[in-house]
């Protein structure tokens, strides 16, 4: 089977308002970068209908896409992403030509959050503005099938993106067949025939303004919503991690914004930092100050590939306790199975970042510094499609443990996470998750604050503490005797002589594994 | 149908959806050891499945299955 390359282009952010104004289709996922970071495409994508008409139209120019043509069929297997390169080839295979997407690595819309209410929507969407505004936009396209289908097509974004399913949309696939209709209405017509609760698709029916056939749709997750600081409360107690102050690094949504609910509703106080969700950051903080007092959260911009030490000299403050969750998007769409730019990347975020923010807070501070490292169980389940992301998380248990063997005055806290509910994690595909709070709570509590917890603010009884150091110190022992027992076998168990289980001395219990 | 029909319906299937005639599925073949098989592309994949053969998985088994070989057998059975 040969393949050409007919055409190929970028999509930039000019296109991405030209195809919204022209689809009336202005869904943030291609709109808002904020938004679309919280989506799990991580960045604005290209209108997929879009890339179909530009698709269409190369393919007429070329003779490929003529009146003869009766039918469109897409299925939307990858995101494209803004100002990522698409190329458009053409495969033979057999007797007949088929014109392939790839490297597809490459107004307020409606808020459906429910499929029994996805299951009662119909209606129509007027195609006259697409009409009036594709108007030799698509040329070849509009001579080969007709101006008005191209119309029609380019609606079918608006119908998935704007009204059904609407905001936490994902176009899935249509296949559409170019009619004669009778009726003359510029509209085309939808009409949900089938939902699926096992995967939160939608298919439609979708006819007029000469096309009659079906589009699938998913209904995407909205932004995932950690435990309220009411919750928290109920399970911490309100001076139990009072006397510390945790700057949280990533801390504007997901597990940082958990573990800032945590330790500022156990009397403590928090600074969140944000890379680029101002707005997350400054509502978590509103949340904690309205509980607690007007002090307990402040917010600072801190992005950990830019310059540590100018950034956290706004700290103004001693910081007892990181939590370092800067991340970036991890599930990518990737051309092979390995990407060493990729790797750069998180290596930058996951090694560098942490080691730079760890040496300018203990530059500045007059007490030793306790770390906690979230790493992944992909480090055990070694899945291929995100080795990059769990070579990086290796290279930083291995950083971690040389901190805490070089006495750095930083104590590294490392746990591998299991798959949490989170914006990266919330798929389509049902997946299991653990309860973040149930995972990171006893981390926070019996980990990193326990030592640190010696104020007579702390409610914990001064003997439990003596106890709970006392055991700490013998698990050490206990497990420091265990490693020269197996390095004295070479029974080579890499897994068991890194990270915190050698360092800190107890097992990561909320680790799932 | 015999497991090996429906392992090279399989691959049909994904050659299709991923656009990616070079692929071949084992009963061994793991998602994660198919270029682009990610999330989405399994639900599709799921989907054609649904679709060809007239069966319906539960949910259960989608999240369950651990490499082809699970799928053949899990449709097999449903065949029969």
């Amino acid at each position: 089977m040969s393949s050409v390359t007919l055409a190929s282009r970028a999509f930039n952010q000019d296109d991405q308002i030209f195809f919204a104004r022209l689809s009336g289709d202005f869904n943030p996922i291609h709109m808002d970068p904020l938004a679309a970071r919280r989506t799990q495409a991580g960045a604005p994508v290209v209108h997929g209908i879009h890339a179909v008409l530009w698709a269409l139209d190369k393919l007429a120019e070329n003779g490929m896409v003529t009146g003869k043509v009766r039918g469109v069929k897409v299925q939307f297997t990858k995101f494209i992403y803004v100002a990522s390169t698409v190329m458009l080839n053409l495969r033979h295979r057999d007797e007949e030509s088929t014109g392939v997407l790839e490297r597809v690595v490459e107004r307020e819309p409606a808020i459906l959050i429910d499929l029994k209410e996805a299951a009662a929507q119909s209606g129509w969407i007027d195609v006259d503005r697409a009409r009036t505004r594709s108007e030799g936009q698509f040329p070849h396209a509009d001579s080969a099938i007709g101006a008005r289908r191209v119309a029609a097509i380019a609606v079918l974004s608006t119908l998935t993106g704007m009204v059904c399913p609407g905001m936490y949309s994902l176009f899935g696939a249509f296949a559409i067949d170019l009619v004669e209709d009778s009726n003359h209405k510029d509209a085309v017509g939808f009409s949900v025939s089938e939902t699926d609760e096992r995967f939160r698709m939608i298919r439609m029916n979708v006819s007029g303004a000469g096309i009659r056939g079906s589009v699938q749709a998913f209904l995407r997750w909205p932004p995932i919503g950690q435990a309220s600081f009411d919750e928290v409360s109920k399970v911490v107690a309100p001076a139990e991690f009072a006397g510390s102050t945790a700057l949280i690094v990533g801390g504007s949504r997901g597990l940082g914004a958990l573990t800032a609910k945590v330790i500022a509703a156990g009397g403590g106080k928090v600074i969140v930092t944000f890379a680029t969700g101002r707005k997350d950051a400054e509502k978590l903080a509103e949340e904690i100050c309205g509980h607690t007092t007007h002090d307990a959260c402040r917010v600072i911009q801190y992005d950990v590939r830019q310059d540590a030490a100018s950034q956290l000299k706004l700290l103004e403050t001693e910081v007892s306790h990181l939590y370092y969750f800067a991340t970036t998007s991890i599930f990518r769409q990737k051309d092979g199975f390995f990407v060493s730019s990729l790797l750069d990347e998180f290596i930058e975020i996951y090694v560098k970042g942490f080691y730079d923010c760890c040496r300018v807070l203990n530059k500045n501070s007059s007490q030793a510094l306790i770390a906690y490292y979230p790493s992944t169980v992909a480090i055990d389940n070694n899945p291929l499609s995100i080795i990059e992301y769990t070579m990086a998380k290796m290279a930083g248990e291995i950083l971690c443990a040389n901190m805490n063997r070089a006495n750095t005055r930083t104590r590294v806290v490392v746990s591998r996470l299991p798959r949490l509910m989170t914006d990266q994690t919330a798929t389509v595909v049902p997946a299991t998750t653990a309860e973040p709070l149930d995972v990171l709570l006893p981390v926070i509590r019996q980990r990193i604050h326990l030592r640190f917890c010696s104020s007579d603010s702390c409610r914990i009884p001064r003997t439990w503490r003596w106890f709970s150091s006392v055991g700490i110190a013998l698990a050490d022992l206990c497990i420091f005797a265990l490693l020269r027992v197996v390095e004295t076998f070479e029974c080579v168990d890499h897994r068991a002589v890194h990270s915190d289980q050698l360092f800190v001395g107890t097992r990561p219990a909320a680790t799932g594994r | 149908m015999t497991d090996q029909d429906i392992l090279a319906l399989f691959t049909k299937i994904i050659r299709d959806l991923l656009s990616d005639e070079s692929i071949t599925l084992t009963m061994r073949t793991k998602r994660e050891e198919v270029p682009n098989w990610d999330s989405m592309n399994y639900i599709n994949f799921i989907a054609a499945v649904e679709i060809e053969l007239g069966v319906k998985f539960r949910v259960a088994d989608i999240e369950s299955f651990e490499d082809v070989g699970a799928i053949v057998a899990q449709t097999s059975a449903m065949l029969r």
